[in-house]
């Protein structure tokens, strides 16, 4: 509940600040009162799908990386780190630098999934269902990168010459002067997302017990599977395909939020996701407010809170396995 | 193998945007980190390859002979050159506007496309170069014309094997680009051309369609990719104010290009709102900056004009047409 009214007021921060002197409140008024004025405009076109794309980024983020940790049953699974957010990027490079999406706008979010989910199936593949720590790390170094030298080498083949300064967006995240069109592109696939993801919780409450206690619980094992992968690429893609690449959410929010929900991996999905759109929120608020002459991008905050939380994370699994 | 390839598939493309990025991005901080690029892909690269070809030049040495700049000596040269070879854009259309077709051996791939220069149909007739200090050795020049931004490491070669080299800085307004075109008209022995185009120039700035008089005063405001607007010390502040425009980031003394948050730009209000396309054909997040639906809402009708690059990337007399332009764009916006 708290997590709740958090996140209202950081939505109300988030459409409150900015570069430019924009006077929200009396913006509000001549909303309400039906003007058009330069004020209405940065606030319904600029502020709100700024604070809204925050929110379900975040939100994406922070349920995949649930999810996938849950699937894999590993602590370190991360859209980020497991390469799917890396290979995200690469299929909305691949799209928007062809001109494709300048023909077809649906074309972004879905070449952005369907990056994420080669990525998904092959982590799936490379490290099994009986994943130990470790393939799923190696494996995902290995998407990340080939993702990463990918998309470095179409950015730079692209004919725009402005195409391969790009690459910082879309490895590091930004949501600056994003558009509604952003919103309108991403929230339906990420909707649809967090449905499969969501309606895996039951089966990964029972996963959480062992394959054989899952089974003879009734979970259908394949199914649970495609739920997650396909829940997965469907929010992470989407969100990537708008916002570049920001990492560390999902790792760093269900690890926080674990304890409040009694480590039940099903109970701890909803939660997450609050818990990333709060983060990302935040860390974008953030970025508006340091004095930097050119914008901070998003992915270097969540990079700064959450890198130091991976080696602590590390340094405590290495004693677990020790 | 296929590594080797994609690699120097990589580099080719990157040299290539580089050369595009190098003339169009002028500002202080923009030349800083891409002659850092440069450094690092172009120069260091180069710079290896002749310690292996050259053998006996130490790297060190040639790296320490880049630091000088080499405006040449613009009125030094013995006799008229007859093979001059053109390394960067701007060069190029000088070279193409004023030369006899004779003396020009060899311009720039850059100058061949319609849309980043004018000249581009003038320049089909010429073999083409990348910039590359061998291409050019072929060509047997007995002059080089290079940009402001040409990798130095390729100039000091050039000179070290006694090619003239001369380097012309962008003029940053109208009137440096009639001394320049003057300069490099006497350069080529077709001095008289010269004074021919320059009058050109004055006579259709001076027959420009005139301003209502409550048109003066006008604020304007460029929006560029990435979000840059132009400053004071630049050739398209200069060309704004020909065409009788008041720059709004002149009046708010923002440093020569400066990158503007959309919302800023909306909020300042401007009475014109300009949008330097670059390459717009080409889907990039820079370019899609200029077509975000709030600029579409805010500046309705007659309060957006869209200069193409080619107008006025270059401070060559085709800067003319982007004046006719933005005076016609400030007469239809004051009617507003």
């Amino acid at each position: 509940m708290s997590l709740w009214l958090l996140m209202l007021v950081l939505l109300l921060v988030s459409v409150s600040i900015g570069r430019g002197p924009l006077d929200v409140l009396q913006a509000v008024r001549e909303l309400m009162a039906g003007e058009i004025t330069p004020g209405t405009l940065v606030f319904t076109e600029l502020r709100v799908p700024r604070a809204l794309l925050g929110m379900f980024v975040g939100a994406s983020l922070g349920l995949a990386g649930a999810a996938m940790q849950g699937l894999l049953r590993n602590p370190l699974a991360e859209p980020g780190i497991v390469g799917v957010s890396g290979c995200a990027a690469l299929g909305a490079v691949l799209v928007f630098y062809t001109g494709l999406s300048g023909v077809y706008a649906m074309a972004l979010p879905l070449g952005g999934i369907a990056g994420a989910l080669v990525a998904v199936v092959l982590l799936y593949l490379l490290s099994g269902a009986r994943a130990t720590l470790l393939t799923v790390i190696l494996a995902g170094i290995a998407i990340n990168a080939l993702a990463g030298a990918l998309t470095a080498l179409v950015l730079n083949l692209a004919p725009s010459p402005f195409a391969f300064l790009e690459i910082i967006f879309w490895q590091m995240g930004s949501l600056s002067d994003r558009s509604l069109q952003h919103v309108g592109l991403s929230l339906p696939l990420m909707l649809v997302g967090w449905g499969l993801l969501l309606g895996a919780a039951r089966g990964l409450e029972a996963l959480s017990l062992g394959e054989e206690t899952a089974v003879s619980l009734g979970v259908n094992l394949g199914r649970l599977r495609l739920y997650v992968i396909m829940g997965s690429a469907l929010a992470v893609g989407s969100a990537v395909a708008v916002s570049g690449v920001i990492g560390f959410v999902g790792l760093v929010v269900p690890h926080l939020l674990r304890p409040w929900v009694d480590y039940l991996p099903g109970k701890l999905l909803p939660i997450s996701a609050l818990g990333g759109a709060i983060l990302v929120l935040a860390a974008d608020i953030l970025v508006r407010l340091m004095p930097t002459q050119n914008e901070l991008k998003l992915g270097v905050v969540t990079a700064l809170i959450g890198a130091p939380f991976f080696l602590w994370l590390v340094y405590r699994l290495r004693r677990e396995m020790i | 193998m296929i590594a080797v390839v994609l690699a120097r598939l990589a580099l080719a493309a990157g040299n290539a945007k580089q050369d595009k990025l190098l003339k169009y991005l002028n500002d202080k901080t923009q030349r800083f980190i891409l002659a850092r690029l440069n450094f690092c892909f172009v120069r260091f690269g180069r710079v290896c390859l002749w310690a292996l070809v050259v053998g006996a030049v130490p790297a060190q040495q040639s790296l320490a002979q880049l630091a000088p700049s080499q405006d040449g000596p613009l009125n030094e040269m013995k006799q008229i050159p007859q093979r001059v070879v053109s390394l960067n854009l701007c060069t190029d259309e000088l070279l193409l506007a004023l030369a006899e077709p004779h003396q020009i051996q060899s311009v720039t791939w850059l100058v061949k496309d319609p849309s980043l220069s004018w000249m581009a149909s003038a320049a089909q007739a010429y073999p083409s170069n990348q910039g590359a200090a061998e291409e050019v050795l072929a060509f047997a020049p007995d002059l080089v014309l290079a940009g402001a931004f040409t990798a130095p490491a390729t100039l000091v070669m050039l000179e070290r094997l006694g090619i003239p080299v001369i380097k012309l800085n962008p003029p940053k307004t109208v009137a440096a680009i009639k001394l320049q075109v003057q300069q490099v008209a006497n350069l080529l022995g077709r001095a008289d051309y010269g004074r021919r185009l320059i009058r050109a120039m004055e006579h259709d700035i001076a027959n420009l369609p005139p301003l209502a008089t409550d048109a003066s005063g006008l604020r304007a405001l460029l929006y560029q990719p990435n979000g840059l607007t132009a400053g004071g010390d630049t050739l398209v502040a200069d060309i704004m104010r020909v065409a009788g425009l008041e720059n709004l980031a002149q009046l708010r003394n923002y440093p020569n290009f400066t990158q503007l948050p959309l919302e800023v730009l909306v909020l300042e209000r401007p009475d014109l709102l300009i949008l330097g396309e670059y390459m717009p054909q080409l889907p990039s997040l820079a370019q899609a900056l200029l077509t975000h639906p709030v600029l579409r809402q805010s500046f309705i009708g007659h309060k957006t004009i869209v200069v193409p690059s080619q107008s006025w990337s270059c401070g060559v007399p085709h800067a003319v047409e982007a004046i006719k332009i933005l005076r016609h764009a400030a007469i239809a916006a004051a009617k507003v």
